[in-house]
């Protein structure tokens, strides 16, 4: 007979990664609940803001059982696994499996990475087709990709050592603002401005910010605050690190 | 009319570049585009009808988020993936970088505009997928009784 000690911990793996994956806080609850009472629990209450998971799980003889995780990452976007762990869930709630089967086919999932090519074949993309998109030329387009793959470079080789996510954003956006400014000082034709909007698409927290606006529309208000807050920050940091940029090349004399 | 088709084709790449970003499945990067051709035309059309920023945004969010219902049943996916991707090219990126400019420049005014319309088009976006969002929940209780 499984019980609450055996399912507790691959469900809070499994929230985590879901989080992770950019699924909406209710998707979480939902799935999270349904999985519960999936596998014969009697009562289940489970508690997701952007930084914590709480779960309770009731089993009959057993008594009520919690564990709570805090959830540290900030929530990136991968469809692929969100779709799998999506799918995970679905055959789980049919078909009720072990905990220790469960972690098997959670492992397989979660062991799975992108490949960092098509990462920065998305950054090039977007940043080009952006300045493109808000009125550059072709070498506007061009400048605005390679500074994509600085971002690319800087989101995989410096995110990991910096202090938040507010320090990274600054850093990158002050860099990016530079290189682009430097573009711009040896190119005159160049546009900075279309070059710039191009790649502050790949920065800007604006899905973070939709999100939180959605989050507190539906209910769910603490997360939908913890995030517009967090949005609030990374936009500030970027805009002040693409200003410092432009001031410090205003007083070179640009 | 030519920026028009510029910004239709290049806010369809934008999309994509984005699905590949996220590690979208290679198959939807099609719908992807269609989804960020599509927002931006409703967008247009909106702006052409009404002329401000929030609710041509609001009915932009509104239609993207059906669409991205609707696909998610078709495709028995989730209808973030969808709407996620297609909603990149509402993103208000030039807005925000005006806002900075004219802070730079010492333009207060201007940059409390700008400042503002940023916050119009995450709004309106929020707003308007929420709308849809509750209008399917509503359907699906509906159904399921």
């Amino acid at each position: 007979m499984q019980t609450a000690k055996d399912y507790l911990h691959i469900f809070l793996d499994m929230g985590d990664a879901l989080l992770n994956s950019g699924a909406e806080i209710f998707r979480v609850e939902d799935t999270l609940n349904r999985m519960g009472y999936a596998c014969g629990a009697t009562h289940m209450n489970v508690f997701v803001i952007t930084s914590s998971i709480v779960i309770t799980m009731e089993f009959p003889g057993d008594g009520a059982r919690t564990q709570t995780r805090r959830i540290h990452e900030g929530g990136g976007n991968d469809f692929t696994k969100l779709e799998q762990l999506n799918d995970l869930s679905r055959r789980f709630c049919s078909h009720p499996v072990s905990a220790g089967e469960l972690r098997k086919e959670f492992e397989r999932i979660n062991a799975e990475k992108p490949k960092p090519f098509w990462k920065l074949l998305g950054s090039v993309l977007a940043a080009s087709s952006f300045a493109l998109f808000y009125g550059g030329t072709i070498p506007d387009a061009i400048a605005a990709g390679i500074a994509g793959i600085l971002i690319w470079g800087l989101q995989k080789y410096l995110r990991p050592v910096c202090m938040n996510e507010v320090t990274f954003q600054f850093v990158a956006s002050f860099l990016t603002g530079c290189a682009i400014c430097g573009f711009a000082l040896l190119c005159p034709f160049l546009h900075m401005d279309k070059i710039m909007i191009g790649d502050i698409m790949l920065l800007i927290p604006g899905l973070m910010s939709t999100n939180a606006i959605r989050d507190v529309l539906i209910g769910d208000t603490l997360s939908g605050i913890i995030r517009l807050i967090a949005a609030l920050l990374l936009a500030a940091a970027l805009a002040l690190g693409f200003m410092g940029a432009i001031i410090l090349f205003g007083r070179l004399g640009l | 009319m030519t920026t028009t088709v510029i910004q239709l084709i290049t806010g369809a790449i934008g999309s994509v570049a984005f699905g590949l970003l996220f590690h979208m499945k290679t198959k939807y990067l099609s719908l992807a585009a269609a989804g960020g051709f599509f927002s931006w035309l409703v967008f247009l059309f909106g702006k052409g009808l009404w002329g401000n920023v929030f609710l041509p945004a609001l009915l932009a969010g509104f239609i993207v988020d059906v669409y991205a219902e609707i696909l998610a049943r078709v495709c028995k996916e989730t209808s973030t993936s969808f709407f996620v991707t297609s909603v990149i090219p509402l993103i208000p990126g030039s807005t925000l970088y005006y806002c900075m400019s004219s802070i730079v420049e010492g333009n207060t005014i201007q940059a409390l505009e700008y400042g503002r319309d940023t916050f119009l088009f995450a709004f309106g976006i929020a707003a308007g997928m929420s709308i849809a969002w509750a209008i399917c929940y509503f359907l699906r209780s509906v159904k399921g009784r």
